[in-house]
């Protein structure tokens, strides 16, 4: 059964953080523009393409996992 | 070439098109009307199936004047909100809330502009007519092929803006998408 009090966090700053990737050079490997990138790391967008997920996670070396977090509503902070 | 180019490129002449008309348009119909061309044997051959005195009196010309002023500014309402729609077009943008809106109200005056063709010229031959000894008054309703096609374009119009309103809120939900 779906919970509803459900949301998906965006940890791409951590990798980025992990990974020293400037937000400026990840954006041009992955060709989306730097401002597409900001909204992203803010969980600011409606949905990522599984084609940008599949590029960020071979410019970071990393797995979706490591990118998006399922947290309970109440848990998160923001 | 894809279709975003193509659509640009044809818009644009368009849009240039559009605004020379939403500007001669109106200063043509002003021009023939203060040269005397709407006179009285453009009406009789206009109306040729209607009897109506050989002098016309002046509330009656006031009347028949302020019925072609509102058709004048109907076709301007259309044009201007075509040359918006094609300007959107030349910048590439087709699938903005703002297009939507605009192909909405040319339907809507599309059939703005049928019904007053119809209701118009029955409202002429009633001006015209008005003059007359009782009994010699006519009331007319007439509809043509062209008002037909008129409401079905507007029809058409109006629900591919609906469509359009439709795209745009899918095309802005997909830019939410990275």
């Amino acid at each position: 059964m779906p919970n509803p009090g459900i949301e998906i966090i965006v940890r791409l700053d951590v990798v980025m953080a992990q990974r020293k990737m400037k937000g400026r050079d990840l954006a041009a490997q992955i060709g989306i523009t730097e401002a597409n990138l900001s909204l992203l790391k803010s969980g600011k967008v409606k949905g990522i393409r599984f084609e940008t997920l599949a590029k960020i996670c071979a410019a970071l070396d990393c797995q979706p996992g490591d990118l998006l977090e399922a947290v309970a509503e109440n848990e998160n902070p923001n | 070439m894809n279709t975003l180019s193509q659509t640009r490129r044809i818009a644009r002449p368009l849009s240039y098109l559009t605004t020379v008309a939403l500007l001669a348009y109106p200063f043509a119909m002003l021009a023939m009307a203060l040269s005397g061309y709407f006179n009285d044997a453009f009406l009789r051959d206009a109306y040729d199936a209607v009897t109506f005195p050989a002098v016309l009196s002046a509330p009656a010309w006031g009347a028949i004047y302020a019925i072609g002023v509102g058709s004048v500014a109907l076709i301007c309402a259309a044009l201007w909100n075509m040359r918006a729609l094609l300007v959107h077009y030349a910048t590439g943008d087709v699938l903005g809330p703002d297009t939507a809106l605009r192909i909405r109200r040319i339907g809507h005056l599309l059939l703005a502009l049928a019904i007053y063709g119809v209701v118009s010229h029955t409202l002429t031959v009633l001006v015209l007519t008005w003059g007359n000894p009782a009994g010699e008054r006519a009331l007319s309703v007439a509809f043509s092929n062209t008002d037909l096609f008129l409401f079905l374009a507007a029809g058409l119009m109006a629900v591919i803006g609906l469509a359009m309103t439709e795209a745009a809120r899918v095309a802005d939900e997909n830019r939410a998408f990275v």
